[in-house]
């Protein structure tokens, strides 16, 4: 449990500065690259995520429908976030791109963990997806093949 | 396990029924536009090709929608007798569904879109004749759906690994490999039924989600046009979600089969390590078969074609050797009262081979040179989700009715909807497949011959079709009746 919790911690704050850093020292790159990025960067709140749960070992008795819903909603906010003409503007105001790349993380966390209060096994999946969604994105979200 | 309550089972009854109706009551109206769709192509309606490719694109959408939540109402139901299930996330999705639903009908209807239910891109946004907000009125509803789905999925997901313990539980794992162990424990495997939810809900999630970027990606990109999506990596998702949930469909609806066939037969359908395996490679199959849509994309990477075709293939195994053969053993010598809910199961497992026959031919690389986009296309899916998907929920509600009247229906009746649903069901689907071998295009309100002609013939079969739909639709409500005096 105490390793958990540790792993728990220094996944969140590993994720919060991947996401800061990169925001700061300047990003020129491709859409697709910068897709990439962000769902690394999913990745990081979805083992926080992980790991939280099972600090709480939440044993999915009190499973609402709330949970369920938060999980479900929070990748499709995502998804709105990585709107790819707002990279641009975001580049430009690295406190704002900071913010978006810690909200894509921290909802990222919110999809695993609430999948998971729901019931066990699910947020992992859903966090898994949520990665995938990223990930994919870079394939052709604002992207077109030479 | 918790035993439901009588309060518990007539609430898990009304979710299921909800479902279950709308999702008729859909298919119902849908099948009405098809036969006006024919009945155009025959040249004997003429409302012109905008019309034609409005009403399309809302066919498309409506049944497929329809056939699923009729599908999700019966597995919903069937997965609530293993386990308590919150029926309001069932009516929240449900609700988002529907309006996804009306979203669909308001564009169609109001503003005369017509991309088809697939909307490929670019064809949403180019060369268009109907208003933007059309566009953007049908991608929204289209996205409502895909959320009403992927949250009755993760309610399923949810519900087969609580029950069963986790994925391990729910695949029988312990059953495959260490089948002594396994039973001297005394555990029980998840039944039949519950790998047909396993399936729905990690496919079906999977779906929702490539589903959800390319909707949202559409989305934004009629928002903002200088958003540029990649036109293959779009076809890929497209086809991933509109193959799978189609596939989805039969695969909830034969839960019911696993329920139905063994209550009509008195035997029983265990889970043996086979059937386990069998779904594990449905669960493979239906996720990676859909690559057989992008044959003619000569850009696309030329594994994805074989993992397509071999996919499209090795699907068919666990359907044919376990589910099919498997009932057919369950028939055989049972003395079965072929009743209308029996007779419809049985006809349903006879369309999904045929449709699935269908579908492998349409799958081989060599004949789809010739079939491709042609009307085979059509006429294989309609076979299996008509007289298969259907077939399977109209046979479950029709054993419902039978248990709840303890009657069934006379044999003039059950001849009377053979004839329509089956004789005319057959005259409506060879119109599509003789067309497709003659290379006529799917898709076209203009034909070339002898599209025409067999359109004709196809939509005189289409009514006696839907003759026979409406005798079993008031034999239905007659045998509510009769069940609805003998329980009050």
């Amino acid at each position: 449990m105490r390793w958990s919790m540790l792993g728990a911690w220094i996944a969140g704050t590993a994720t919060v500065l991947a996401s800061i850093i990169p925001a700061f020292s300047g990003v020129n790159e491709p859409v697709a690259i910068h897709h990439l990025d962000h769902s690394g960067l999913i990745l990081g709140g979805v083992v926080t995520a992980s790991l939280a749960y099972s600090v709480s070992a939440q044993d999915g008795s009190n499973a609402t429908g709330a949970w369920l819903a938060s999980a479900i909603l929070a990748p499709i906010a995502i998804m709105l976030l990585m709107w790819p003409s707002m990279y641009e503007y975001l580049d430009a105001r690295p406190w704002l791109h900071a913010a978006e790349h810690v909200s894509l993380a921290g909802l990222g966390f919110v999809a695993a963990y609430s999948g998971q209060r729901y019931a066990r096994g699910v947020g992992v999946a859903i966090g898994i997806l949520t990665i995938a969604m990223a990930a994919v994105s870079a394939g052709g979200y604002g992207i077109v093949a030479p | 396990m918790q035993a439901l309550t009588a309060r518990d089972l007539d609430r898990a009854r009304s979710v299921m029924w909800t479902y279950v109706s709308t999702g008729l009551a859909i298919f119902g109206l849908m099948a009405f536009v098809g036969l006006a769709m024919r009945l155009e192509q025959a040249g004997w309606l003429s409302y012109g090709p905008d019309i034609f490719y409005a009403l399309m694109t809302l066919h498309g959408a409506g049944m497929i929608v329809a056939i699923a939540i009729a599908s999700m109402g019966g597995l919903w139901y069937l997965m609530s007798l293993e386990a308590p299930l919150d029926e309001g996330i069932a009516y929240w999705a449900y609700a988002l569904m529907v309006v996804g639903v009306i979203g669909v009908l308001v564009s169609v209807l109001g503003g005369h879109f017509g991309a088809a239910w697939t909307f490929l891109y670019p064809l949403p946004f180019v060369g268009t004749w109907w208003p933007s907000w059309a566009t953007g009125a049908f991608l929204i509803g289209m996205a409502f759906i895909m959320i009403g789905w992927t949250l009755w999925c993760a309610q399923m997901l949810a519900c087969v690994l609580t029950r069963y313990g986790g994925f391990r539980g729910a695949l029988a794992w312990e059953l495959v490999f260490h089948a002594r162990e396994f039973e001297a424990s005394g555990k029980k495997p998840p039944p039949p039924q519950a790998f047909a939810a396993l399936v729905a809900a990690v496919d079906g999630l999977l779906t929702g989600t490539l589903g959800m970027v390319l909707g949202i990606a559409l989305i934004v990109h009629w928002l903002d046009p200088s958003v540029r999506l990649d036109p293959l990596w779009a076809k890929n998702l497209t086809y991933f979600f509109g193959h799978s949930l189609a596939n989805l469909t039969i695969y909830m609806a034969v839960a019911g089969v696993y329920v139905a066939m063994p209550r009509y037969t008195r035997r029983e359908y265990h889970t043996s390590a086979a059937l386990a395996v069998a779904w594990w490679a449905t669960l493979i199959f239906v996720a990676t078969a859909y690559f057989h849509h992008l044959y003619m994309d000569f850009v696309q990477f030329p594994a994805f074609q074989y993992v397509g075709e071999a996919a499209s293939y090795l699907a068919a195994i666990p359907t044919a050797v376990i589910t099919v053969y498997g009932s057919l053993m369950l028939v055989y010598r049972s003395q079965m009262r072929w009743s209308l809910g029996s007779l419809f199961i049985y006809a349903g497992l006879i369309g999904w081979i045929v449709g699935g026959f269908g579908a492998l031919l349409d799958a081989t690389i060599p004949f789809n040179i010739d079939l491709h986009n042609t009307l085979w296309v059509p006429g294989h899916f309609h076979t299996y989700l008509l007289e298969g998907v259907v077939l399977f929920v109209l046979g479950w509600v029709f054993m419902m009715l039978e248990e709840r009247s303890a009657t069934i229906s006379p044999v003039i009746v059950r001849w009377l909807v053979g004839i329509g649903i089956f004789g005319g069901g057959a005259l409506f689907l060879l119109g599509f497949y003789i067309s497709g071998a003659d290379g006529v295009p799917r898709r076209y309100a203009t034909q070339p011959a002898p599209g025409p002609e067999l359109s004709a013939w196809a939509s005189i079969g289409a009514v006696i079709l839907l003759v026979g739909l409406t005798i079993a639709l008031v034999e239905g409500i007659r045998l509510a009746a009769v069940g609805r005096r003998r329980t009050t």
